[in-house]
């Protein structure tokens, strides 16, 4: 799989991004890059699924084997193309509105699928293309544009969610951060089974609360904090709730078989190296007789 | 005796007294012995109590749907009886236990036969549960049959659960022996010749659907337990290790085909099935396949709706449902096999329509077609070829442009799948240009609606037209679509007899419609009944907006039951 020497220039497209100037997807593009680079994946073998939103207009933006799903469907799209050739390493670019609105079922049974996936969330508390409405992790009180009066629901919380669903990679990012936030890629996407990082992701455009430095005052790094224990789930799930403090990090790891390596039927080969030129069913036909 | 020809056996009890498995047993008994049979089992949405029934029409003529009267009712209970009363007929005979109902009522001409099969199936070491092998005995014996014949269903039957198979034998036998015993040849009231025949199947509709996939070269296939496509999902699970299929329940009909689409464009060979109500959930995703150009074979068994509807019962109301759902617009194929046989070669075909295509292809099927038990001879499958139309696999040389979505003069491009190298496309949800990359411009627009549409001839060339059975004059033309074909057939043939000239147009794929041929046999038509199971005629507008034509009447039924080849001819003879 690997064919160094690559460039992160290497995954350029034909067009330049859109995102507003300071976007936080800007980060998570390059950190990405940087990743893909690092581990030697060409962009004939990387594969991402798109959500719809801003951050699902990374689409136009990476030359790679892409799919722009429709808005909360990224996942199952990507648990699919996984099945049918597992040798490809698959990744999700999906906003807060995919994961944690629309399509928040699907995130909770690939977390317990452990489908071999990598999903990265663009968690920037709101909805920006759509122009400014609140999302599922906008803080209560929230004044957007369908909440005048103030958001009355609390957020959920991406973290709690995929640890109490099974994820077996759970690390959260900041986008301000891009040498850390590619390390946690790195790790993300190399990890057997499903992996799961929110990025902290500014949206200078439309929140004007969680802001480069809202974060930059409450982001610190797990293992500095020396609050990190990442194979103990329930502690993990103690220190995504500080609310002093946005930790970064990996907070919990397990190696468990991914969901395709218990089918014994890809054991020796992806379900495209299988494909029969002739079926024979006469055994099946004579069984109703 | 004299012998006869047809005859209709049917046993009603509770869910969970073994109805289903009894009636499939004597089905597959009978076609073992020269005889068709239509099986077709009528139950309500539970899992305990209730009234559920089965029954086997079995001739040895050509027998297409089942039909109302029934010969010999089996009950189980009394509610039985007094639900199905109406069906007996002057020689009509019903076995039941005096136990449970110690008077019978009186129904001129109807014999009655009282065999205790509760105290038959303890006396042969079993539960209450087996009244109902006991019964299949006592019916043996009614018909004039070897006991040997069901003693080796019976073991094979229940081959895996050793001591139960002997027990299910023993119970057989008294109920066999006990109508010999006390009605002596009065008790053989259903003589039917039967000779021993090899390579008759007995299948479901869904069994057929399952295995024209397998034959058709499926690798993948995603579903959700749904009334009545589950037996697709249950079958295909059974088969995945030795076909090497990767066969998933997913959490909900929205992951089903987005996980189903994701698979496809990754290059597998995919297909869904659900019913409608699923099919609702699906929606979304089918302008996703569509827009992508990915292939993907969706099978949905219609069962009446709206919403939960009548989750156990049949109908053919999804019609339009099936060829208008989704925003916006763009080619797909609705197939709508009419039996057994074309659900088997036509899910091969969609899987070969789809990846030449690259479209979604809708097979629509429902309860009646999907759950009945239909014998067939066995299927010739050597035929079944697994085209995988345009998709490449060859890497290009990296100062090849290649273009996914060129606008090409079928209509159909290329298509490459990930990890070939220099072809890479982005598969996009957005209207796109011809890389795939989203676009807004008005050029690219109209090239991608317009090159997706250049499919249509092709489709309609590939399709399988309307059929005509039954000869080119007739005063009366019988039409219909899908698992309606049986009944028409076999009203056609009872019509026949009595010297009336009918023939029947039978519709297999509704949509691209046929125009062009529907036109011609239309055209050659002199008085028409439009022959469907719902409300509104949806096949009857169909007609009118592509033909400008309308049918003489129609026979419209969206009680939940299937069309019974008597209420065709009774309706025709109005017309006639």
């Amino acid at each position: 799989m690997k064919t160094l020497p690559l460039q992160k220039s290497s995954f350029e497209s034909p067009h330049f991004p859109t995102w507003c100037p300071g976007c936080g997807d800007f980060g998570i593009w390059a950190a990405l890059k940087n990743a893909l680079t690092a581990l030697g994946y060409s962009k004939d073998e990387t594969v991402i699924v798109y959500g719809i939103g801003c951050s699902g207009n990374m689409t136009n933006f990476m030359d790679v084997y892409g799919f722009h799903g429709l808005h909360g469907r990224p996942i199952p799209v990507a648990t699919g193309i996984k099945l049918a050739n597992h040798k490809l390493p698959v990744i999700v670019i999906a906003g807060d509105g995919d994961t944690f609105g629309e399509g928040t079922n699907h995130f909770l049974h690939a977390c317990r699928s452990n489908a071999d996936i990598t999903v990265i969330v663009h968690d920037n508390q709101i909805y920006g293309l759509t122009t400014g409405q609140t999302s599922p992790t906008s803080e209560q009180g929230t004044v957007s544009k369908t909440t005048p009066l103030g958001s009355a629901e609390r957020p959920l919380h991406p973290l709690a969610l995929a640890l109490t669903a099974g994820a077996t990679h759970v690390s959260r990012g900041f986008s301000g951060d891009i040498p850390f936030l590619t390390t946690l890629f790195q790790r993300a996407i190399q990890h057997k089974g499903f992996s799961f990082i929110d990025v902290f992701q500014p949206c200078v455009t439309f929140n004007k609360v969680n802001t480069y430095a809202y974060f930059r005052e409450r982001v610190v790094k797990l293992q500095e904090s020396g609050a990190a224990a990442p194979n103990n789930r329930v502690k993990a799930l103690e220190q995504v709730f500080d609310t002093e403090h946005l930790p970064i990090g990996v907070f919990y790891e397990e190696d468990i078989p991914a969901y395709h390596e218990q089918l014994p039927q890809l054991k020796e080969k992806t379900l495209l190296a299988h494909a029969p030129k002739k079926r024979n069913i006469s055994k099946l036909l004579q069984q109703l007789t | 005796m004299i012998r006869s020809e047809t005859f209709q056996w049917k046993i009603g009890g509770e869910a969970g007294q073994g109805i289903k498995v009894t009636g499939q047993m004597f089905a597959k008994m009978c076609a073992r012995h020269g005889l068709n049979v239509v099986g077709y089992s009528e139950y309500p949405s539970l899992i305990r109590g209730g009234h559920n029934t089965y029954q086997v029409l079995a001739s040895r003529k050509m027998i297409r749907a089942p039909r109302k009267p029934v010969d010999l009712l089996i009950a189980l209970t009394p509610e039985t009886i007094a639900g199905h009363f109406r069906e007996l007929g002057r020689l009509s005979t019903v076995i039941y236990d005096a136990k449970q109902l110690p008077v019978p009522p009186r129904q001129k001409g109807v014999r009655w036969r009282a065999v205790p099969f509760e105290d038959l199936a303890v006396k042969a070491g079993g539960s209450k549960v087996m009244r109902n092998t006991v019964a299949l005995g006592a019916t043996f014996a009614m018909m004039g049959c070897d006991f040997g014949v069901l003693k080796d269903i019976l073991e094979e039957t229940f081959r895996s659960k050793g001591e139960v198979a002997k027990i299910n034998v023993a119970a057989a036998r008294l109920g066999f022996d006990y109508i010999h015993e006390h009605y002596g040849d009065a008790g053989v009231v259903c003589p039917i010749s039967m000779k021993p025949r090899k390579d008759h199947m007995v299948l479901t509709g869904n069994d057929a659907i399952a295995l024209g996939a397998i034959a058709g070269g499926l690798q993948a296939y995603f579903a959700y337990p749904m009334t009545p496509s589950t037996t697709i999902l249950t079958a295909l699970s059974a088969q995945q290790k030795d076909y090497n299929m990767v066969v998933r329940q997913c959490e909900d009909e929205i992951s089903v085909i987005n996980e189903a689409i994701g698979a496809s464009f990754a290059g597998a060979r995919t297909m869904i099935g659900t019913s409608g109500g699923g099919f609702s959930l699906m929606v979304e995703g089918l302008g996703l396949a569509a827009i992508t150009e990915t292939p993907l074979v969706i099978a949905e068994c219609q069962r009446p709706g709206p919403a939960t509807g009548l989750p156990t019962w049949t109908g053919q109301a999804d019609l339009r449902f099936a060829i208008h759902s989704h925003q916006d617009e763009f080619p797909r194929v609705v197939l709508t096999p009419g039996d057994v046989e074309e659900a088997f070669f036509y899910t091969a075909h969609a899987l070969n329509i789809a990846d030449l295509y690259q479209v979604p292809v809708l097979i629509l099927s429902d309860k009646y077609l999907s759950e009945g038990d239909w014998s067939q001879p066995m299927f010739d499958a050597s035929a079944i070829e697994i085209h995988r139309g345009a998709m490449i696999t060859t890497p290009a040389k990296a100062t090849e442009k290649y273009a996914r979505y060129l606008s090409t003069r079928t209509g159909v491009s290329p298509r490459s799948i990930p990890g070939v190298a220099n072809r890479r496309f982005v598969a996009n949800s957005d209207e796109h240009d011809v890389h795939g990359w989203s676009s807004e411009t008005h050029t690219d627009r109209i090239e991608q609606m317009r090159k997706r549409f250049r499919k249509l001839p092709g489709l309609l060339r590939v399709t399988p037209n309307p059929k005509r059975f039954g000869g080119a004059t007739a005063d009366l033309t019988l039409i219909g679509w899908g698992s309606t074909k049986g009944a028409m057939l076999d009203a056609m043939e009872q019509l026949k007899q009595h010297g009336e000239k009918v023939n029947v147009i039978h519709v297999p794929c509704v949509w691209p419609f046929p125009t062009p041929w529907m036109q011609r046999l239309w055209d050659q038509t002199s008085k028409t009944l439009l022959v469907e199971g719902n409300y509104s005629g949806q096949f009857g507008s169909l007609i009118a907006e592509h033909l400008h034509r309308s049918p003489n009447a129609m026979f419209l039924k969206y009680d939940g039951r299937p069309i019974y080849p008597e209420e065709i001819v009774a309706k025709a003879r109005e017309l006639l």
